[in-house]
């Protein structure tokens, strides 16, 4: 795209400074709050959907290859509240005659450009698509995408319609020629679900994990539950500057997938500053690498993914990000927990990860009375 | 034009050269513009690149402020038009960008840059480019 001047400064600012939460609000150039004031606040517009569903999918086996063959599945979608509403995990698991399909999606909204952004994932990639964006209009969500098929880059078009208080539409669709013509290949019926007894017998029943598998995925395990949490936090990271401030806050950890992914919710505040964050956490059971995907309420993007395992009851992920416009190696560390305590730390560095600078620490402590999950 | 997809409709217009090589035996080329007007210099970089696999151009910009490569746009030739789509950012809103070659001859073309914020379905064009050929002497 041309005329990248400003456009960069964007893109740079507010897109790839993604650190998980120190660099929020922190040299992060922003546009200004009134510019998209004029469209509709849609901040409520998923609200519809929190509940239990049955799901009816067909699938075409072939997208863009002419083939009309189509697959169908069968399953349970469970979509519940993050930050009390301001975002959502839908959580959906099928069967058909092309197998076992566990799926997440994690809707983020925008406040700033009231867009919504739809981040999926199935179990067996454990990682997040491209973000697919968009927004409702006269009662239909349109979100679009630009992926990867077979090689080709291709247009991605997601539709989400209300049929009524109990059924909704879904429709995905392909297009190779900019959105000329569309092909759909995706769609899906939901159903609510009044008694959640008839769920029961649906739910997945994962296969068990061999011994590899279980090393890395039970990894996060100690910390599903609700905890306290003290923040201390390095005010100018990378300056020279050892000013800290501290934050008090609670983490709650929910499992996903029987613990192959799991979302960690977090508040904190302290003097003027109130925090509000998430963290995605996907295990990829083929490279035995989790990633973590962070986002804040305030604008909902999430962060590039930071990769990296578990060795010796030791987490360490890694991922570049910039900084102040200069490309940094930042680091995020689990060090050994028990069952009542625990903490994680971040790390900058700007020589190519000889040293690192601590900029962020978490400290968490069981909250009274949680039970151990 | 200026201020795209805020219903402004105020153009500026520059003048320049470009410059293209072939570069890797013809599967990519790369273009230099150097482009004067009133509301300064703006110097880039295309660098176009064949994928044989896919049968697919992507065009991936530079420009000279930055030094920062951009989001590839994904593309190809068909009928003697070119077309190349992206999805980005602009103003924190994410969009879908075009960029089209079309009325090509041995010494002219002509370039086009459109937004589109409804997927697709509307495009405000934004930037034109005519190119006319400057014989070797």
């Amino acid at each position: 795209m041309l005329n990248r001047i400003h456009i960069y400064l964007l893109a740079v600012s507010v897109i790839l400074v993604t650190l998980p939460f120190v660099t929020r609000g922190q040299g992060v150039v922003r546009t200004s709050p009134n510019e998209h004031a004029k469209l509709r606040d849609g901040q409520n517009d998923f609200d519809f959907e929190i509940g239990t569903w049955k799901t009816h999918v067909k699938r075409l086996q072939n997208p863009l290859s002419g083939s009309k063959t189509w697959l169908e599945y069968n399953g349970i979608t469970v979509v519940k509240k993050v930050w009390s509403g301001k975002a959502n995990l839908v959580e959906l698991v099928m069967d058909g005659p092309a197998g076992h399909f566990e799926g997440l999606s994690l809707r983020l909204y925008n406040p700033e450009t009231r867009q919504w952004s739809l981040n999926f994932s199935n179990i067996k990639s454990g990682k997040l698509s491209p973000s697919t964006i968009g927004e409702f209009k006269n009662g239909r969500g349109e979100f679009y995408n630009q992926e990867t098929l077979n090689g080709r880059a291709i247009f991605v078009r997601f539709f989400i319609t209300k049929i009524t208080d109990d059924s909704i539409r879904f429709e995905q669709s392909f297009s190779d020629d900019g959105g000329k013509t569309w092909e759909l290949n995706w769609i899906a019926t939901d159903s609510r679900v009044k008694d959640s007894s008839e769920t029961q017998s649906t739910q997945t029943e994962s296969s068990q994990p061999s011994a590899k598998e279980r090393d890395g995925q039970n990894a996060f395990d100690w910390e599903f539950g609700n905890w306290n949490l003290k923040i201390k936090r390095l005010k100018n990271p990378l300056t020279g500057s050892t000013a800290w401030t501290e934050l008090n806050g609670k983490v709650s950890q929910r499992k996903i997938w029987n613990g192959k992914a799991n979302l960690a919710e977090v508040s904190a505040s302290g003097g003027s500053t109130n925090l509000e964050f998430l963290a995605l956490r996907l295990y990829n059971p083929q490279t035995n690498q989790w990633t973590l995907n962070f986002a804040s309420s305030g604008d909902g993007i999430l962060s590039v993914p930071m990769f990296g395992e578990f060795k010796n009851g030791v987490g360490e992920f890694y991922d570049q990000e910039m900084f102040n416009g200069k490309a940094i190696l930042v680091r995020f560390t689990f060090p050994a927990s028990t069952s009542s305590s625990g903490s994680s730390e971040q790390a900058f560095s700007n020589d190519g990860g000889k040293t690192w600078e601590t900029n962020w620490i978490n400290s968490y402590t069981k909250e009274e009375g949680t039970p151990k999950m | 034009m200026l201020h795209p997809l805020t219903g402004s409709t105020e153009w500026v217009e520059y003048d320049g050269t470009s410059v293209v090589r072939s570069v890797m035996n013809g599967k990519g080329s790369l273009l230099e513009l150097q482009l004067n007007g009133p509301a300064g210099p703006i110097e880039g970089v295309g660098l176009r690149l064949y994928d044989p696999r896919s049968r697919q151009w992507s065009l991936n910009w530079a420009n000279g402020n930055d030094g920062v490569m951009s989001t590839p746009m994904f593309g190809e030739f068909k009928n003697g038009r070119g077309e190349f789509f992206d999805q980005e950012t602009y103003n924190g809103r994410t969009i879908y960008v075009k960029n089209g070659f079309w009325d090509i001859t041995s010494d002219s073309a002509r370039f086009e840059q459109a937004f589109s914020d409804d997927g697709g379905k509307n495009w405000e064009t934004n930037w034109i480019m005519t190119f006319k050929r400057v014989k070797e002497k």
